[in-house]
């Protein structure tokens, strides 16, 4: 009995004792945190998150926005907005975007916000790779300059877009931005913010080398500066702009490729007409293709047995396809091209000139789809709602977007 | 579609190439008779239990089985159950309680609460298409109507993917008597599971969007709790009137949960032999991680009664949660209570007719850490979907990359709840009578919400953090009456409470707003202060304009304030809905958006009735909840043009049309985008009573027993939810929370297509021998 009584009161006497503060400290499992991370090959894995936004697209992380809002290409916010496209699928599908596409929308519409969380994801993951570099002490300044340049072409490159959707936005630098502070970013969005966008554009001009080698996707000096040219031509600047532009194609080193459709195909991507392309991959380990060109998932044919099903978004304008008129010279007809309708249907003759870049821009019944045959009307969700084209670049990894 | 009979040659029917060939059901299919039916439940246990002096003994056995009322569901349990208790001297007791189950769970597609499980499809898909085509094969919806997927064809491919749970759980412990007075005791318990699903989804060429490749994923989950508890209790009556006893203890919990998931696509075949992953040829991805909590606590509890009249209470209790950073991981939360026994006074005894009356108050405290594992960690994470980058231009490859996963909130405390507590008991009249009464009023600070942080910080997890105060003040009734004449006994009761909850104060600014989920349509549940917990938000709708002079002479609606916009704006004529201006702009926007309603009822109640005679017994019980609403989500589907499915009777019979003053909806058009927003529309009176349960039980006289070797036996009739009185016109006003690991009541009372509770009728048997 004494030999019972003495164990238990060893037992309560390491209950008592075990629960020491060692026992309370847990790490996270299968995550890093930043001092992980605080070395060469760290800065380089966040480097690449960064970069991995150039497409717009990241997965939900406790949220209900749809990850195809942020799509680099804005073909909600730019071309559907515009005339150059429709919604596409039906009336009751998506509805938001038909809300944008009249001009009709408000300020708690859910597309803003997926567009938005993009590229404001992308200016932290910029920021954190900006502020981890100077805490790393295995790389030469030389090194982590190059970085830093990536880094400031990055968010410079986030922040253009934001300033060109939503104009009054806030410029979050390294110095605003701490990540565990969750208001250290609540600054107001008064200023403009243009000088801060060049000024991280032209550091990445004067600091990044002129080609990489294996490394196409990363940023060059020439993307640095084409992007900037853009920014000083979307402010009217041509003077500036054209000065860095002349410097591109004397000394880039960049020429037109000899045909076209050398610029929609994925054996020809990063080709010497291009300077910067955001990549696109497939069958890379990530689920359901989420990094090639995720931003398009709703934007594939419909029906007709076609080879993916869903959904039917974001079809061609008649006034898009009208556009492709020509003169007998092939120059566009600036003013008169949307007095007559191209048919849709080629068995209607049109008479007149078409620039041949049309087929490659849009499917037209009638005419080979990519590779998979004559387009068939049917792919079209819905021809009464949405007109009759369909957009042509659908293949995965086709996708291209240019700065 | 669109072909009339006997124009289609029906010998060209082809699965692949895809050429399916279906009639029109003209007389309408009713999507939820063919997913719903009734079911058998079977439970059956087997149990034996023993005492000598050295040890007592009890075993159990229990089988379960229960088809869904939804087709094809259902849930089968077997268990054991043991619990032995041995003395091994005068002074110390050993002995376990364990229980050893395995479940197999058959549940329904996509889980509950989803736009894309059975239920949700079950009210979208036209009533014009068939269950069956011309060759008996599952019939899908023409595309020009709509993409919803036929409900019993989802059922019947999802029919193998069983969730198989494994799971140990209870305790084993030791008893020493130290002293006469004196107790220890230290119990050692686990709960231990493990989960395995391979969850396999079938090509659906019928559907109008259908998948293209089936899939296989298979889900590992291995998870453990211990909990190991140990107390020094001390029990001592001083002279007559002095009763002390106090206990010391200690409890610390460590929990570990780890998962592995992969998936592959593109399987040869669909039979079961090959749904295993190595069959799959395509698509591979695999995810997998762990997560840990633990916590360590310490507590002592005195309890003090003098002369059986006046009771004292007082517990201290020290928790330590490795949620929260090393600063903030301590809490003390102490409680004390006190007690009045008035009917054990002396100038009480001449009152005949009371037999117990007793007076409470109490004041305590208690915390809430469900705030995730790694609340205060900023951790970065890696994904291949989210932070991969084809730099190399590979086309077939991408590089690694890592991305902030997680805010973390070092700063974050415990949350505290100050419950204050007055309460009354009494039995009268020889005990027949039995009455509770309590009011409470419970203030929680330091409230822990999962904040989301500025929308120019990034993506990440948000983290919980401490944002204000709430409080609860509410009563709670309790009578029963319960009497014998001859032999027929009876009693009869009632419980009623109610509670209030409001939101006092959150960053100080009270237009600081939390949202709720985000569904396809914005939130519609904001915590805000001075307005109860996840009250319903969106835009107050004032009627529909019956002339078109009527909707230009009313602000304008999501169109900028001039003339010609509103003029030619759908949303300022005749049969469109008149939102309120809420901040008296004249324009109609966002901004106007404002709380609309309370999903938190005025009160909730029970009733239950026995009535005995002889060997006959007829139990009813019933409980009610008045005056809450609910959000019905489901009428975003069903009465706005959202895709192309089926819509409500009352889109149909309440839509506007000229002259119809009492309608409901507005005028229907394919591209009416804005009358589907959050609003009070959605908004249903949730109130319900239902009859939980019936039953009639019929105990066989022992007389009769003893002639055939039993002890006690008896039959039993039990009806359950036979009668549920509502005017919510969803599938069932009890709507649960979403489902969400932490925080889920940021969302009340939203009802996205719940899956209801059941009626049934149960036959039992009990015997002892």
């Amino acid at each position: 009995m004494k030999k019972i009584f003495f164990t238990i009161a060893v037992m309560v006497g390491v209950g008592l004792t075990s629960c020491s503060d060692n026992f309370l400290e847990v790490q996270p499992l299968g995550v890093l945190s930043e001092g992980n991370l605080t070395n060469r090959a760290g800065v380089d894995l966040v480097l690449t998150g960064a970069y991995s936004l150039l497409d717009g697209v990241q997965t939900n992380v406790g949220s209900a926005f749809a990850d195809w809002q942020g799509s680099a290409d804005n073909w909600v916010y730019g071309s559907v907005a515009s005339d150059d496209a429709y919604k596409g699928s039906n009336a009751g599908d998506q509805p938001e975007i038909s809300v944008i596409e009249a001009f009709g929308h408000t300020s708690d519409l859910v597309h803003f916000r997926g567009k938005w969380r993009a590229v404001y994801d992308g200016i932290a993951r910029s920021n954190d790779v900006v502020q981890l570099v100077a805490k790393v002490s295995d790389m030469s300044d030389v090194e982590k300059n190059t970085v830093i340049a990536q880094a400031r072409f990055l968010r410079g490159h986030y922040h253009f877009e934001a300033r060109k959707v939503f104009k009054n936005v806030p410029y979050i630098d390294d110095k605003t931005y701490i990540s565990s502070d969750a208001n250290s970013t609540k600054v107001p969005n008064t200023e403009e913010i243009w000088p801060k966008i060049e000024a991280d554009l032209d550091f990445a001009y004067k600091n990044l080398p002129n080609r990489w080698t294996g490394a196409p996707g990363r940023a060059t000096k020439w993307a640095a500066g084409a992007l900037l040219a853009k920014a000083y031509m979307v402010q009217a600047k041509y003077a500036q702009a054209k000065t860095i532009l002349d410097d591109i194609v004397n000394n880039g080193g960049f020429k037109i490729v000899a045909s076209y459709h050398d610029n929609h195909r994925a054996a020809t991507n990063n080709n010497s007409e291009s300077i910067f392309e955001v990549q696109f991959s497939v069958n890379d380990g990530a689920a359901i293709s989420n990094n090639g060109n995720r931003g398009h998932t709703l934007n594939y044919p419909y029906g007709g047995g076609a080879l993916t099903t869903c959904c039917g978004f974001f079809q061609p304008s008649q006034n898009l396809v009208n556009a492709f008129k020509t003169d007998a010279n092939g120059l566009p007809l600036l003013t008169t091209f949307n007095q007559v309708d191209v048919p849709s249907d080629n068995s209607q003759a049109f008479t007149g000139n078409l620039d041949p870049r049309l087929d490659w821009t849009v499917g037209r019944d009638g005419v080979p789809y990519l590779d998979w045959g004559i387009h068939n009307p049917q792919y079209v969700r819905d021809r009464a709602y949405a007109a009759t084209f369909l957009r042509r670049n659908n293949r995965l990894i086709n996708q291209k977007m240019e700065v | 579609m669109g072909a009339t009979a006997g124009s289609v040659d029906e010998s060209t029917y082809s699965v692949i190439p895809k050429n399916l060939i279906t009639k029109a059901n003209k007389t309408g299919t009713n999507w939820f008779d063919e997913i719903f039916r009734s079911a058998p439940i079977q439970n059956h246990q087997l149990g034996v239990s023993g005492a000598t002096e050295q040890a007592r003994y009890a075993m159990s056995l229990n089988y379960f089985n229960q088809q869904g009322i939804m087709d094809l569901t259902s849930y089968k349990r077997y268990s054991l159950r043991a619990n032995t208790e041995f003395n091994v001297n005068k002074r110390v007791r050993v002995g376990e309680n364990f229980q050893l189950a395995y479940g197999e769970q058959i549940g329904q597609p996509n889980g509950n609460q989803s736009e894309s499980n059975p239920i949700s499809f079950a009210y979208r898909v036209p009533p014009i298409t068939p269950v069956y085509d011309i060759k008996g094969y599952f019939a899908g919806s023409p595309t020009v109507l709509d993409n919803s997927r036929s409900p019993v064809a989802e059922l019947f491919r999802n029919k193998d993917n069983k969730r198989k749970e494994m799971r140990i759980f209870g305790n084993a412990y030791a008893e020493v008597d130290i002293l006469k007075d004196l107790t220890a005791r230290t119990q050692f318990g686990v709960d231990y599971n493990l989960f395995n699903l391979r969850n396999y989804r079938a090509n659906d060429p019928e559907s109008p969007e259908p998948v293209g490749n089936n899939t296989l994923g298979t889900f590992n989950n291995y998870e453990y709790t211990w909990t190991w508890y140990n107390t020094l209790t001390y029990s001592k009556a001083l002279g007559d009137k002095h009763r002390i006893n106090a206990i010391l203890g200690t409890e610390s919990i460590k929990s570990y949960f780890e998962f592995f998931q992969a998936e592959r696509s593109g399987f040869a075949v669909d039979d079961i032999s090959n749904r295993y992953l190595g069959a799959g040829r395509s698509g591979i991805t695999n995810a997998g991680s762990g997560a840990e909590w633990r916590l360590a606590s310490e507590f002592v509890k005195l309890n003090y009664a003098f002369d059986d009249k006046y009771l004292l209470d007082a517990t201290l209790r020290r928790d330590r949660s490795s949620r929260f950073a090393p600063q903030f991981r301590t809490a003390i939360f102490p409680a004390v209570s006190a007690g009045w026994i008035l009917s054990n006074e002396s100038f009480m005894k001449g009152l005949s007719w009371l037999n117990f009356a007793k007076a409470r108050i109490g004041v305590g405290q208690t915390g809430n850490q469900e705030i995730g594992n790694y609340n205060a960690f900023s951790t970065f994470a890696t994904s291949p979907e989210s932070s991969f980058y084809d730099l190399q231009g590979a086309n077939t490859s991408s590089l690694p990359g890592y991305e902030l996963g997680q805010f973390g909130n070092a700063n974050a405390k415990w949350e505290t709840t100050t419950s204050t507590n007055i309460g009354f008991d009494a039995r009268l009249f020889n005990n027949k009578l039995d009455f509770g009464f309590d009011w409470f009023n419970r203030r929680t600070t330091d409230m822990l919400f999962p904040v989301e942080v500025q929308f120019t910080q990034g993506v990440a997890a948000n983290p919980f953090q401490n944002i204000g105060e709430m409080t609860n003040k509410g009563i709670e009734l309790s009578l029963n009456y319960a009497d014998k004449k001859g032999d027929f006994t009876y009693s009869i009761g009632g419980n009623f409470s109610t509670y209030r909850n409001t939101v006092v104060k959150t960053t100080g600014d009270p237009n600081t707003q939390y949202f709720g989920f985000t569904t396809r349509l914005a939130p519609m549940s904001v915590t805000q202060a001075g307005y109860p917990l996840s009250s319903f938000f969106g835009y107050q709708i004032d009627g529909i304009f019956q002339t078109d002079a009527e909707g230009r002479a009313h602000a304008a609606q999501f169109v900028s304030n001039t003339d010609a916009a509103k003029a030619t704006n759908p949303y300022n004529k005749a049969g469109a809905f008149k939102y309120r201006d809420i901040n008296n702009d004249g324009v109609i926007n966002a901004a106007d958006r404002t709380i609309i309603g309370n999903p938190h009822p005025d009160f909730m109640y029970g009733v239950n009735l026995s009535l005995g005679y002889k060997d006959f017994r007829l139990d009813i019980f019933g409980q009610g909840v008045q005056g809450n609403q609910i959000f019905n989500y489901v009428r975003y589907w069903t009465d706005f043009p959202t895709f192309g499915g089926n819509r409500s009777l009352r889109m149909f019979e309440k839509s506007w049309r000229p002259g119809m003053t009492d309608a409901q909806l507005p005028i229907p058009r394919s591209n009416d985008v804005i009358s589907s927003n959050p609003s009070t529309y959605y908004l249903e009176d949730g109130s319900y009573f239902r009859l939980k349960n019936i039953q009639l039980t019929y105990t066989i006289p022992s007389a009769i027993l003893k002639k055939v070797g039993l002890s006690t036996a008896s039959i039993y009739l039990q009806g359950q939810n036979w009668l549920t009185l509502t005017k919510y016109e969803g599938l069932d006003p009890e709507i649960n929370l979403r489902n969400y690991s932490s925080g889920s009541d940021r969302q009340i009372g939203v009802d996205e297509g719940a899956y209801p509770a059941f009626r049934s009728t149960n036959v039992g048997l009990s015997i002892s021998f």
